[in-house]
């Protein structure tokens, strides 16, 4: 009698656990860029891109997904403490991962556009919003060479008031930790990591030559989508 | 007096020490007219001017190109046996040298090698605390950026010449420009020395502009002085058996602070530090009967700018984890960068040196 319900709790147990396995942790990959390493110089050297990609980014999926699995078994366990104290790690290398997938797609090399200033829809915005295209241009840049410390400098857009915003956000915080309304069209990344090596400290020089490699159709398409 | 106006005993104690090849020499200036003579002078617009003058000879300087007389600029790139104090700037006018004429200043040169006496000295002011001068008239207060305690090349191949010529000459450079930029003609350039600068200017944690600035200034001069060639080893003495007693052993602590500087998300520090304990973490509670059990060694992590200065602790030890600090050597490595800082670079002596100040009673 004994044996038997243990039987059937052990059975339960392992149901149990395939069951949240199969239907639960999917863990994340990094995802490959949609060009070459070098085909954005002299914009950002291929020696960055690559780094940039293969470790710092990789790093940041590599470390979500472990930070998912603790929480995962914190979960189980219903180990608050530990759910509660993994939240710094899930925080900062899940929005590495969400901040830097965005962000090669909105690079591109000159020959496929990068570079090409917006039209149709985000032109326009763009022009009520902020004046001109250089006006943005000259306050994204301004912003993020004023960041103190790691983070990024973000065109958003307020789906609910259907207005574009210039915001910053420390570290790896993605867009929507300023605030749930906001998605980003471009971000730029101004870690260090981000520039260093070509730019040492000279980040205002990365700031202007990175507009000659913006997607701005990646930008415009998130845009169409969300104010059609 | 010689007729350029220097005092033979100037003259001699110069001599004295610079035949003594010291690594720094202070040499103290009598007399008003030091201006013609000893030192060259430094910074104005975009950084700092080294001069070098012969010390054996005085020679009237033409005061028609500068207006008030002062040392001849030479070619920065002569080369000559000097260390390599940092990169110098083509351009900036020429300062006032009658800086040294308000007081008695204290001049630092720096060589290896100083050699023969008509040997050419590379040097420059050192002042940690504000320096009043005289610019048309007007007093303004400056904070100087003072270089490292070793030449740039000395840590290699742990951190390299390129690192120290970007991270002091142009990071660190940048912060005190900055930071005098911004506190001119305000409450906090009125002669407050850089730690009341840091400790006013963080405001209780409502930051103000100038907190990134002058808090980095003093990162950096606390940086410097954390390292030395050959250095890292262990630490001994008292500094060793507080460490064991308030980590567990010197292993323990290695462990936590290299996975402190490790975790440290985005830019920042990890730093040793002594906790007195004066206060209670508690508003304004008091310790009511502080002791030296109660004093202990901690190890914290900051972001960005902050440092334990603003919770009165005393720093013994940094590592500067921004990523400027590492990048050129080991790229994302940052682990690597902080194993190298604690086994060859770290200078235990400093580390003693500052925990027995934190020790000593105030006054």
């Amino acid at each position: 009698m004994a044996l038997r319900s243990l039987a059937i709790r052990k059975a339960i147990g392992l149901g149990k656990s395939v069951g949240l396995g199969l239907r639960g942790l999917q863990t994340v990959t990094l995802p490959d860029l949609p060009y070459d390493y070098s085909a954005l110089e002299p914009a950002i050297s291929g020696e960055i891109m690559q780094l940039h990609h293969q470790k710092h980014h990789q790093a940041y999926v590599t470390n979500y997904n472990k930070a998912v699995e603790q929480l995962f078994q914190a979960l189980n366990k219903v180990d608050t403490s530990t759910v509660v104290q993994l939240q710094g790690a899930i925080k900062f290398n899940g929005g590495g991962h969400v901040n830097h997938s965005i962000f090669w797609k909105n690079l591109a090399p000159v020959h496929e556009g990068g570079g090409e200033p917006p039209h149709s829809s985000l032109g326009w915005a763009i022009d009520t919003h902020f004046g001109s295209l250089e006006a943005l241009i000259q306050k994204m840049s301004a912003e993020g060479a004023a960041l103190q410390g790691s983070g990024w400098v973000w065109l958003g857009l307020d789906t609910e008031f259907k207005r574009l915003v210039v915001e910053t956000t420390a570290n790896q915080d993605p867009l929507v930790t300023k605030a749930p309304t906001l998605v980003p069209l471009l971000g730029i990344d101004v870690w260090e990591h981000a520039y260093y090596l070509q730019y040492k400290n000279v980040k205002p020089d990365y700031l202007k030559n990175i507009w000659n490699v913006m997607n701005w159709k990646y930008a415009s398409d998130v845009y169409q989508k969300e104010c059609p | 007096m010689n007729k350029d106006g220097i005092s033979e005993e100037a003259i001699l104690s110069a001599e004295h020490l610079i035949d003594e090849s010291l690594m720094r020499v202070s040499l103290k200036l009598v007399g008003h007219r030091a201006k013609y003579g000893l030192y060259g002078y430094l910074d104005d617009v975009g950084g700092r001017q080294l001069y070098r003058l012969p010390i054996s000879k005085y020679r009237r300087r033409s005061s028609s190109a500068t207006g008030i007389g002062g040392p001849k600029r030479l070619n920065p790139k002569s080369t000559f046996n000097q260390p390599d104090i940092g990169p110098f700037s083509g351009t900036g006018g020429m300062a006032s040298a009658a800086a040294a004429a308000s007081s008695t200043p204290t001049i630092w040169l720096t060589g290896q090698g100083l050699g023969a006496r008509s040997t050419l000295l590379p040097f420059h002011w050192r002042n940690k605390k504000m320096e009043q001068r005289k610019t048309g008239g007007q007093i303004s207060a400056k904070f100087e950026l003072k270089p490292p305690p070793y030449p740039l090349n000395a840590l290699e191949p742990h951190m390299s010449k390129d690192t120290l010529e970007f991270h002091w000459g142009k990071h660190h450079r940048a912060y005190v420009d900055n930071l005098n930029k911004q506190i001119v003609g305000t409450e906090l350039g009125d002669g407050k020395s850089l730690e009341d600068v840091v400790i006013a200017s963080y405001n209780k944690g409502d930051l103000l502009p100038a907190f990134n600035n002058a808090a980095q200034a003093w990162n950096h001069d606390f940086f410097w002085e954390s390292m030395k060639p050959g250095g890292g080893g262990k630490p001994s003495g008292e500094l060793l058996g507080l460490i064991e007693r308030d980590f567990g052993s010197f292993e323990k602590f290695l462990e936590e602070f290299k996975a402190a500087a490790a975790t440290q998300f985005g830019s920042g520090w990890a730093w040793l530090v002594y906790k007195a304990n004066n206060r209670a973490d508690v508003a304004n509670a008091v310790n009511p009967l502080p002791s030296e059990k109660d004093k202990s060694l901690l190890v914290v992590k900051t972001p960005n700018a902050v440092n334990p200065l603003v919770w009165d602790y005393s720093s013994l030890l940094t590592i500067d984890v921004w990523e400027h600090a590492y990048y050129l050597d080991f790229q994302n490595r940052r682990p690597d960068y902080i194993s190298v800082f604690m086994d060859k670079l770290v200078s235990w002596e400093s580390v003693s040196k500052r925990l027995e100040t934190a020790k000593a009673p105030a006054t």
